[in-house]
């Protein structure tokens, strides 16, 4: 069993999680929160359903 | 110990090999203010990400692959993050999780090691036993506290522990439970939640080493 291509693996497998992770941390805080408030919430004019 | 071989002469030493022909090298030194202050020169240094002229680990191995990258510097002391150091070595009195990244340069390719102690250089041949660098690199950071105060990444040491990363883990699935239980707190009755909790109180269960990781 080669161990040192399964630590490599590992070790590329962490990395890639960590950058997905940083994507949907990053898409998640970039949400235009303030246009949705002011757009559906604060007119109370919620958006009509997708037919 | 009477006077300690510092980082900056263990530096100079493996710096005089490379210029005497020797290639592949990887010379693991600790993160103290005279090895940050200096310049790394021909040597490509790994280490925790966000730093001048650090290198990821991955990078690092994707660049030996693509081309020859003769001298790496490896600051073992900074790769401690769960997602850094995931070989869990036991030891004698205790447990810690290690960098796999020396494993891999020595094993796979081809590189010597060359470790600083407070007693000197510990030179390791290519292909050397996974218990030698093992223990070696322990020694490595054990080592590291004599250098008190001027060693930079003392405090982070403790993310090695199994211990440390289980409370962890533990306090982050509390956390998350508690989230779970607040996002659907408007509707108790949904046959979701439930199951939902259950799990994470599974995951929670489970011991220690299983959840450390």
């Amino acid at each position: 069993m080669d161990v040192s291509a399964i630590l490599e693996a590992g070790l590329k497998a962490n990395d890639a999680a960590s950058h997905t992770l940083d994507l949907v941390s990053n898409s998640l805080g970039h949400l235009p929160l303030a246009q949705i408030s002011s757009d559906c919430c604060g007119s109370n004019n919620y958006p009509t359903p997708q037919q | 110990m009477d006077e300690i071989f510092t980082p900056r002469q263990a530096l100079e030493v493996a710096t005089e090999m490379r210029l005497s022909g020797s290639r592949r090298l990887a010379l693991v030194l600790p993160t103290t203010p005279s090895i940050l202050e200096g310049k790394s020169g021909a040597w490509t240094v790994v280490g925790r990400c966000g730093q001048p002229d650090v290198t990821k680990a991955t990078d690092v191995l994707r660049r030996v692959q693509e081309q020859d990258v003769d001298s790496i510097i490896i600051r073992t002391d900074q790769l401690h993050h769960p997602g850094d150091a995931t070989v869990l070595i036991l030891l004698e009195d205790c447990s810690l999780y290690l960098s796999p990244i020396e494993f891999i340069l020595n094993d796979k390719y081809g590189y010597s090691l060359v470790i600083w102690t407070a007693s000197g250089l510990s030179k390791l041949p290519p292909k050397s036993s996974f218990k030698d660098i093992g223990f070696h690199i322990a020694k490595h950071l054990q080592d590291c506290s004599l250098l008190k105060a001027a060693w930079l990444e003392r405090d982070r040491q403790a993310l090695r522990m199994p211990e440390y990363r289980c409370k962890a883990r533990r306090r982050q699935l509390r956390f998350l439970q508690s989230s779970v239980a607040n996002a659907y707190m408007a509707v108790p009755s949904s046959p979701l939640i439930l199951p939902l909790l259950n799990q994470i109180t599974d995951i929670e269960g489970l011991p220690c080493h299983e959840i450390a990781r």
